[in-house]
């Protein structure tokens, strides 16, 4: 309602509002919003109904003439949209539009078949991709007024609408472009940025870009924000940006801080062609092995519209800075240390030696978390060592039924125990001896600072930055048939020398330490907001 | 009552016609509702009306409300030619509607002021902005003009369920049309390439694609044709032949190039039924199959007011 408020300056509409199924996420914004395709069109009734008259003053102009490519959507004053069961999840929507061709059956069937030969396959493909993610990349082209109608492919020339001015004394805010309200590292610390934003005194409007149930919206951080979750497309065009260019009309805007917001992205040129003075500044997580990189190659190529990249990990300052040759000014490095744990107080946590040690798995059951990993670890131990061992696998994901088979298969269900998130993640930590962590790929987990924190060693597989906290004796080769047999090698010895799994601590202990001596995220971005405010 | 701000520019295409361009000129000027500009298009025409526009100019008695221009084109480029420049020159001059009509068609006094309140209460009605408002067209004689009534969609009868004396319509002829600022910077002009013939046809089908049009009763314009006659290939003759072959080529390319092959063919059949009904003489007849053959090679490109003619 407030994204059709804003782009609708002065309009009386109608909001229909519907129940939809679990399968489906919400339609919130885009163009099925005016046409009721899925709702009215399929034969929904509405569960309420109210007439809102939009108060937003505008300053440009704002025609309620919409389309799609060249297909007029029309706008009857009516929008209809689309609600979720409270209670809906992805993998609800999953379910219904199961991924079950040829072709991910064959995957899937190999994965649980034989998951350390498959990962061969799987790991060559990431080299490649990482090969590919290194390749120098070129600048992104924005879809201009002036290329668009250059380009003849369009026949259908482009108008140009200039934003108006937001008044003076207009209510300074700043734009935190999220992915989606849902759990996430970069979510995580995008909620902390809202606080931030609060703190420095300014009004935080959020804005998504993602389909999700947005299990996150209700959260109170996010209390006194305008909070725009867009379901795609809008009723945009090229030429224009209708709302932002409503926001920066009605706000003040100093700043736009984007993490993981594809929207904003694309964007950002739109925000520095009218609003120079603007500060843009993205957090960046990790680099992913497909799309070139991902998130940082789409920061990248965007470079010369965003004013500050804020990375978590030195490894991505280095791809950045080294491989793409972004100027290393722009890049910093602010490590989320303190986000979830307190580095400061940690102590070593020792344990009963006459008991077996305990290793744990934080994470969601996903594909990037790598299960099948941990589980023919345990399944490796567990046969050269049996009962020496305990291990905890907490979390969820789409591959909790591939991972309950695979533990069913090795028979290791009285030594693995499976954990919900219910169940609070400190209390793994104290259960624990040391945390394995399998994943194909990560920035700087979160997990590793908690783990450290809670006194527990860590052992890694050697992705991403983890080599900045976890030093050579607890870092893992990445393919799964090495990492299970180095892992098996680095458990053994923490299993039999005490001494070992303290001096790894205290290793990483130290390194965490130098790590947290690098302004930290909360600070770099407090003074940013401070500075912004003047 | 808020004050209208909306700028209605009147637009006037002609061609040789002088007497009959006077009497619309005098229409206009009586006007209930006075447009706010008047654009005259000189389609290049030969018999002093250049003289006489000249003369009107400096004697235009209205122009502390009407902001008067006339656009004297070096050639003679057709009903659609000059429609397409008068509307691109209503977007130049910042009109919100372009009020179109031939010089051979007289609104009524009140024919201006009961389309915009028509426009008005239909788009209300609808919820959305329409794409065009037309009057109802009569011959001189009070009796509908018969080959200018508009084609009327499924639901025709909708607004008039609500109170309204509308139809809603899918396609209409430029005698008394409001066309939105909005729906030619989207949509575009209509194919100033047709000459004549079919070019209000297809503008007003391609506007309508997403919402219909609507004909307004209450606004009336006579047109002050020859004879009040429909128009069919069963009426070719050496007279209108010309006519009847720009008819061909654009409506053949309209069909085969937004339609399809099929309703292409099913165009030809249709023209070959009604010149074998109405005898059309073989030379006729062949002139018209070139010029439908012509279509194949014949599909101009959109034009649009905010990009600028080249010159």
């Amino acid at each position: 309602m407030n994204y059709n408020a804003l782009i609708q300056p002065g309009r009386t509409l109608v909001f229909k509002l519907y129940m939809g199924e679990k399968w489906q996420y919400p339609r919130l914004t885009d163009l099925t919003t005016l046409n009721g395709l899925l709702t009215r069109e399929a034969g929904l009734k509405p569960f309420e109904e109210l007439s809102m008259t939009s108060t937003v003053e505008p300053g440009s102009a704002y025609p309620p003439q919409y389309f799609d490519q060249d297909q007029q959507v029309i706008d009857t004053g009516v929008r209809y949209l689309l609600l979720t069961p409270d209670d809906a999840t992805d993998k609800d929507v999953e379910s219904k539009h199961p991924n079950d061709g040829p072709r991910a059956k064959l995957y899937n069937a190999l994965e649980l078949s034989f998951p350390t030969q498959f990962d061969v396959f799987r790991d060559t493909k990431r080299s490649i991709r990482e090969y590919l993610g290194r390749k120098p990349v070129k600048p992104w082209i924005p879809r201009t007024v002036e290329r668009e109608n250059a380009w003849s492919g369009h026949h259908h020339p482009v108008v140009e609408i200039k934003p108006g001015k937001a008044p003076a004394g207009s209510r300074k805010a700043v734009i935190i472009a999220m992915h989606w309200f849902q759990a996430g590292g970069a979510e995580r610390w995008a909620l902390e940025t809202v606080k931030l934003v609060k703190q420095a005194g300014f009004y935080p409007i959020v804005i998504t870009d993602r389909d999700g149930h947005q299990p996150w919206i209700t959260r109170p951080e996010f209390d006194d924000a305008l909070l725009l979750p867009l379901t795609a497309p809008l009723q945009e065009r090229p030429g224009d940006a209708p709302l932002l260019r409503a926001l920066f009309e009605h706000f003040d805007i100093r700043g736009i801080l984007i993490h993981h917001c594809q929207w904003m992205y694309d964007r950002a040129w739109w925000v520095k062609k009218y609003f120079p003075q603007t500060k843009i500044v993205d957090s960046l997580h990790i680099v992913e092995y497909f799309f070139r990189g991902g998130y940082p190659h789409e920061s990248a190529i965007r470079d010369q519209w965003i004013d500050l990249h804020h990375v978590i990990s030195p490894q991505l300052r280095h791809w950045l800075v080294d491989i793409h040759h972004l100027d290393g000014k722009k890049v910093v490095v602010a490590p989320l240390v303190g986000l979830t744990a307190d580095a400061e107080k940690a102590t070593f946590k020792p344990r009963d030696v006459s008991k077996p040690l305990t290793v744990a798995f934080v994470g969601r059951m996903v594909r990037q978390k790598r299960p099948e990993a941990f589980i023919l670890t345990a399944h490796a131990l567990q046969q050269a060592r049996p009962g020496k061992f305990r291990f905890i696998m907490q979390g969820n994901g789409d591959m909790d039924i591939f991972a309950d088979t695979l533990i069913k298969r090795y028979n290791l269900g009285k030594v693995l125990e499976r954990r919900s998130m219910a169940t609070p993640v400190a209390k793994t930590y104290e259960d624990a001896d040391v945390l394995l962590v399998s994943s194909i790929n990560e920035g700087i987990t979160l997990t590793t600072i908690e783990a450290l924190s809670a006194g527990i060693p860590v052992i890694s597989a050697d992705v991403g930055s983890q080599s900045t906290l976890v030093p050579k004796q607890g870092l893992l080769r990445r393919m799964t048939s090495k990492m299970v047999h180095d892992a098996q090698s680095a458990l053994t010895h923490l299993a039999d020398s005490e001494d070992n799994r303290k001096q790894l601590w205290v290793a990483e202990e130290n390194r965490l330490e130098k790590f947290s001596q690098l302004e930290s995220a909360d600070d770099l971005f407090a003074r940013m907001l401070k500075g912004w405010n003047k | 009552m808020a004050e209208d701000k909306r700028k209605i520019a009147a637009v006037v295409v002609t061609f040789n016609r002088l007497d009959k361009l006077k009497t619309v000129l005098h229409c206009l000027e009586t006007q209930t509702r006075l447009p706010d500009q008047l654009i005259i298009v000189n389609n290049a025409a030969t018999d002093g009306t250049d003289k006489y526009l000249e003369k009107y100019q400096k004697d235009f008695k209205l122009g502390d409300k009407i902001q008067l221009d006339i656009v004297t084109l070096p050639e003679n480029v057709g009903g659609a030619g000059g429609f397409s420049a008068g509307m691109r020159r209503s977007y130049e001059l910042g009109a919100d509607f372009a009020w179109i009509f031939d010089d051979d068609g007289y609104p009524q006094p009140d024919a201006l002021e009961k389309l915009v309140d028509g426009y008005d209460a239909a788009s209300e009605k609808m919820g959305t902005d329409i794409p065009f408002a037309c009057s109802l067209v009569k011959f001189i004689d009070g009796t509908i003009s018969e080959m200018n009534n508009p084609v009327t969609t499924w639901d025709w009868g909708r607004l008039m369920a609500q109170g309204l004396n509308i139809a809603l319509v899918s396609r209409c002829s430029f005698v008394s049309v409001l066309i939105p600022r909005w729906v030619m910077e989207d949509y575009g002009l209509p194919y100033k390439e047709y000459f004549i013939w079919f070019d209000d046809a297809e503008y007003t089908m391609r506007i309508t694609k997403a919402c219909p049009g609507i004909q307004v009763m209450d606004s009336v314009v006579l047109h002050d044709m020859g004879s009040n006659k429909g128009v069919n290939y069963s009426m070719i003759d050496d007279k209108n032949i010309w006519k009847f072959e720009y008819g061909a080529r654009n409506e053949g390319s309209f069909h085969l190039h937004h339609e399809g092959v099929y309703q292409y063919a099913r165009f030809v059949a249709m023209v070959r039924n009604n010149m074998h009904r109405g005898h059309v003489a073989k030379p006729l007849q062949k002139r018209v199959y070139k010029k439908l053959r012509e279509a194949w090679g014949f599909n101009p490109q959109v034009d649009y007011p905010q990009v600028p003619v080249k010159r």
